[in-house]
């Protein structure tokens, strides 16, 4: 009978797995101001006309490194062979402090510092953080070898028969390739021995946004795992280096359209495209308006906000980013679709520079006849130079690890660290992030502003420290031709399932905007809420079914759970691996005590304890039953304990 | 005659107000009296699409004649759409300058013809009248930040210069909640998720998507199964428990309401018979249109009157590649908004549902070489049997590098408000009187605030 049962609980699911993948194929998510999937199968655009035809060559070299106002930042291509390949670590746990005993407080910080510091806290990090210290443990992520993309990227073509760097882009190929740049990036996210470099990435993949929802990046797989290598790579190094190496970088030129930008040609009546100028001082490191050094906005006689700059400064600065395109070709008018392309920084073309004087912020002068590089060096010294980029990035950064709603006062201690760390230098991302992880209001907020500290979880981050803590692993599917792969895990249809896709915003506004107040309590409580914004009722309601999914049934090491999946799905939902949690079943208080600390930082209110152990006692495994009968029970235990966790609104905000 | 009455009676309700607050309530309880006494088949429909990243309108609607197109292209150059190509349109109205749709538009052209859609010409973001010399000597109250995105999108949705805002529609639908028996579903609702139009001081969007309603997976109410059944009372009960921090309070009262409506909205839809309309496919915004339709035929089950629809279409923002991509996203935008007329047709109601056009603002006249950049006023399309079609409302600008109406490379000055326009179609949705200048505070620098693109 019971044996019967565990069969039926097994059909069901694997009908209800086939059930959800099938949707892939056939909707494209949510639609509206964007569907999640590139919505292109686009032709190469057609070459400009013959007649725009001019001779030149190349003006300058391709910038590899980057202009060092730090010393650390260099180019590091050689350097992938040293970091640890990302793969599951599936040895024993240790055993954590349970509640009550004297390391427990050190343990819950520990847990704390990792939500925000990585994709999800693991026992072993959580051991690791307690030995070292928190200082001491940031200073050992630093020292990790950087896990890079592109490297893993293209062993994976190669891997799977594909070309590594096709000659020209085949659209139905395109996908397929972009799926296994996502599956690189949630394997170096769970698995990555570089954890804080990864997460800070990520965050910065949130100011400085490229996505391929829209057709422009569409085919440019290589390019935007490459992409991610910059952030990651700058996330430890200086701020005007990532801006340099972000404005050079073709993703963000054919983002937002600084490739092939020309100086004005009045027979043809064109003037430089403003798009770059505009958004780079919007978005990456001036913001709109005049900040005070907490962040808040500065404001006039009147209480106006003051703007940062205007019509004429786009238009000086657009004039700036004149004359770049791909470093593969070799005229101007060229149209190439080679994988290198995507990887170089642009080059220069001179005939299409505009060599004139140039003045930012009505004072701010480059003078004539630079050369196109010395131009945006001289714009970005300008621009990084603002009072307004160490709060404008500090806040941000505060918001995407730790908190919706800093303080002045935090906001003011670290901003205050950007604009020096301490040897004179501006900009230094480690000490940036050490002053906002070490702060006092990051590891106590929760006790001292209860009420209104933390964050929502961002949903790839809830499902990051599910697949961390609980130890997901790939499993085998099957490619069109019949070969079964090794173990893969996939998570690309995070969008349409959960609203959120690393690379996969609506636009350069990133998922959500860092001053959205959500309507209702948060709003009039003047609290900025970003996640909220796409914490639709739709969402809401399918993130929860994609996490229940992602917890039932997923440890079941038998051949159902291993379904024959084609090439193209966009979700193959994880295998977990629950041996500590199994043995905990014997006590469901201890398990649940467990799961509190690792995914709740033992912040979990006597209330929600209250009701899920109830649920779990009365759930109890029963002695009289056989023994896979009480395997089955044991699982069933904790899957209803881990899901009503991972599902209730205290688990939901990270504070 | 229908200007003067609006206006007189927008400046007794607010001249009033100040002396009597009983005159406001007053008026209020009429107004939705009226609205609540209407037959069974008082129903109407606002549906707005909005083209995200700015849509370039001066390809989308461009001079035929000689003499107009000449201009057209010698601003335009390369990015000129060829004027063979265009298809043309015959105003009843005529303003003197004949126009043709982009060639990707057949059947916006044809639903122009045919009286189903109207054009309301360089339309934008306006707190007061601007004209080209009080731009320049700074003379001018304007919307914050001009040519940004998100600042643009929101001044636009809210018509609201101040600090913390809220949408014209949210607004509207505080002011019309007694309309609808049904309380719990938001008057608004959004296939676009969160946005400001819709969220008001009370009311906020509901989200739906276009691959219908989601229901949670195990946790199935009429499941056999005893443990699922207790889960779901052990989730209710963590739902509902109080919360101390305001985010996780939040996350419950959300996932209540989404919970509580998936159930009776996906049961409402079942209800309906499928719809017999063809929506093209590969096309977002037909997908949205179409889940519009099926929630507009399902709408005395849902006991709704009045209601919002929000959706966004992307991809508008078009600095570069422009010929190519503009042609594809008008071409969606063409078939889908053909699809939808058609479905509200066979709905019965095609006179019930508006559907109107926003973005974040036009672009420049001039080219970058390959595409267009940030620019101001732009033409918007207003689609519905209760539209007073074929006709082109607003003044047309003059498509002149240094005009008039150019404030530098082509960006024009827009010589209708969003007020102005946005006012007209709540006029229409019934929204009392006495809410306008609370909804549309910048409607009374304008001289007329009511476009008359309705039917009478």
């Amino acid at each position: 009978m019971n044996y019967l049962c565990e069969l039926i609980q097994k059909r069901l699911c694997m009908l209800s797995l086939v059930g959800l993948s099938s949707l892939l194929s056939a909707c494209g998510g949510s639609g509206g101001s964007g569907d999640d999937e590139p919505s292109g199968k686009i032709s190469s655009r057609s070459g400009q006309t013959s007649s725009q035809l001019v001779s030149t060559g190349a003006s300058s070299t391709p910038i590899l490194s980057s202009s060092s106002k730090s010393s650390t930042a260099t180019l590091i291509s050689s350097s992938a062979a040293s970091a640890k390949n990302p793969v599951p670590d599936l040895t024993a746990d240790p055993a954590l402090p349970i509640k009550g005993s004297p390391t427990y407080a050190s343990a819950t910080d520990a847990v704390r510092l990792l939500s925000q510091a990585t994709f999800g806290p693991t026992a072993k990090d959580v051991q690791r953080v307690m030995q070292l210290g928190k200082a001491a443990w940031l200073d050992e992520q630093f020292q990790k070898p950087q896990t890079r993309h592109l490297y893993l990227l293209d062993k994976r073509f190669t891997e799977i028969g594909l070309v590594v760097q096709p000659e020209k882009d085949d659209n139905e190929e395109g996908y397929i390739r972009d799926l296994q740049r996502s599956d690189i990036w949630w394997e170096v996210a769970l698995w990555g021995d570089d954890q804080l470099r990864q997460r800070v990435a990520y965050a910065l993949s949130q100011i400085l946004v490229i996505s391929n929802v829209s057709d422009v990046l569409y085919n440019d797989t290589r390019g935007i795992a490459n992409y991610h290598d910059i952030l990651a790579e700058h996330a430890f190094g200086n701020y005007r280096d990532l801006l340099k190496a972000v404005t050079l970088n073709p993703m963000m030129g054919e983002y937002l359209s600084m490739v092939r930008n020309e100086k004005a040609d009045s027979t043809r009546n064109i003037r430089p495209d403003e798009n770059y100028a505009r958004e780079i001082m919007q978005l990456f490191s001036i913001g709109l308006v005049q900040l005070n050094l907490d962040g808040s906005i500065k404001l006039d006689a009147q209480n106006n906000p003051i703007p940062t700059y205007d019509q004429t400064t786009v238009k000086e600065l657009a004039r700036v980013f004149t004359g770049w395109n791909m470093a593969t070709i070799k005229q101007w008018w060229e149209w190439t679709e080679s994988g290198a392309s995507e990887i170089l920084p642009m080059k220069s073309f001179n005939n299409y520079h505009d060599f004139g004087a140039k003045t930012l912020f009505g004072d701010k002068v480059i003078a004539a006849d630079k050369t196109p590089e010395q131009d945006v060096d001289a714009a970005l010294d300008i621009l990084f130079a603002h009072a307004n980029v160490a709060p404008f990035i500090s806040k941000q950064l505060i918001q995407r690890l730790v908190n919706s709603n800093p303080s002045s006062a935090y906001v003011t201690r670290v901003a205050t660290v950007f604009n020096n760390n301490g040897n004179n230098v501006k900009g230094d991302m480690k000490a940036v992030l050490k002053a906002i992880l070490i702060d006092e209001e990051a590891q106590s907020g929760h006790v001292t502003a209860p009420e209104t500290f933390g964050k929502l979880r961002e949903p790839i981050l809830k499902v990051s420290h599910l697949w961390r803590a609980f130890k997901g692993t790939g499993v085998p599917t099957k490619l069109n031709n019949g070969t079964v792969t090794d173990k893969r895990l996939r998570f690309y249809g995070s969008g349409r399932l959960m609203g959120q896709r690393p690379f996969g915003s609506n636009s350069v506004f990133n998922f959500y905007r860092p001053d959205y107040q959500h309507p209702g309590e948060l709003k009039n409580n003047n609290l900025n809420s970003p996640e909220f914004q796409i914490l639709t009722e739709s969402m809401i309601m399918s993130q929860i079914s994609t996490l229940s999914n992602a917890v039932f049934w997923r440890d079941t090491p038998h051949d159902w759970l291993e379904p024959t999946i084609e090439g193209v799905w966009d979700v193959f939902s994880p295998r977990l691996h629950l041996e500590r949690e199994r043995e905990l079943t014997k006590s469901p208080a201890e398990l649940l005590d467990h799961l509190n600390l690792l995914l709740m930082a033992g912040q979990m209110s006597q209330p929600m304890c209250d009701v899920i152990l109830n649920h779990l006692n009365a759930n109890k495994v029963d002695p009289t039953w056989g023994q896979e009968g009480q395997m089955w029970q044991r699982d069933t235990m904790i899957y209803e304990a881990l899901f009503l966790v991972l599902a209730s609104p205290e688990y939901a905000v990270q504070r | 005659m229908k200007n003067i009455n609006r206006r007189e009676l927008l400046r007794k309700a607010t001249s009033l107000a100040v002396g009597s607050s009983a005159f406001y309530a007053t008026s209020g309880y009429f107004q939705l009296a009226n609205a609540l006494s209407q037959p069974e088949d008082d129903y109407k429909a606002l549906v707005c699409i909005f083209l995200f990243g700015g849509n370039d309108a001066f390809n989308m609607v461009v001079p035929t004649s000689d003499t107009g197109y000449t201009a057209y292209k010698t601003t335009r150059q390369t990015l000129a759409i060829e004027q063979s190509s265009l298809l043309s349109i015959s105003p009843t109205n005529d303003i003197g300058i004949p126009l043709g749709f982009h060639p990707s538009m057949p059947q916006v052209q044809q639903l122009f013809n045919s009286g189903k859609l109207a054009l309301l010409a360089n339309v934008g973001a306006l707190v007061e009248p601007v004209t080209r010399t009080s731009y320049q000597g700074n003379k001018s109250l304007l919307p914050p930040q001009l040519f940004s995105h998100n600042d643009q999108q929101t001044f636009l949705q809210s018509l609201q210069s101040s600090a913390r805002r809220n949408g014209w529609a949210g607004r509207a639908a505080d002011a019309m909640l007694a309309v609808n028996t049904n309380k719990k579903l938001s008057m608004n609702i959004s296939l676009s998720g969160s946005n400001t139009w819709q969220s008001g001081a009370s009311v906020t969007p509901y989200s739906i998507d276009a691959a219908g309603i989601k229901e949670l997976e195990n946790f199935n109410k009429k499941s056999t199964d005893a443990r699922e059944l207790s889960r779901i009372q052990i989730y209710q009960a963590l739902l509902a428990q109080s919360q101390e921090n305001i985010f996780q309070r939040e996350f419950a009262r959300t996932q209540t309401l989404a919970w509580e409506l998936a159930g009776e909205v996906k049961t409402a839809l079942d209800a309906q018979s499928p719809l017999q309309t063809q929506f093209p496919s590969g096309n977002p915004l037909a997908s949205n249109l179409k889940m519009v339709a099926q929630m507009l035929s399902a709408r005395n089950a849902l006991q709704v009157k009045r209601q919002t629809f929000f959706i966004g279409m992307g991809d508008f923002d078009t600095h570069g590649d422009q010929l190519r991509r503009h042609t594809l996203l008008l071409g969606q935008l063409s078939s889908a908004l053909d699809a939808f007329y058609k479905a509200t047709e066979e709905l019965g109601i095609a006179n019930k549902v508006t559907t109107f056009t926003t973005s974040d603002f036009g672009r420049t006249l001039t080219s970058n070489g390959d595409g267009t950049d940030h620019g101001w006023g732009s033409h918007q399309m207003i689609m519905g049997g209760a539209v007073n079609g074929g006709n082109i409302y607003g003044q047309y600008p003059e498509l002149v590098i240094g005009g008039k109406d150019d404030i530098g490379e082509g960006r024009i000055i827009p010589t209708t408000s969003m007020d102005q326009y946005a006012a007209t179609l709540a006029n229409w949705y019934g929204l009392p009187a006495n809410n306008f200048a609370d909804v549309f505070p910048n409607l009374t620098r304008f001289d007329s605030t009511d476009l008359e693109f309705f039917k009478v």
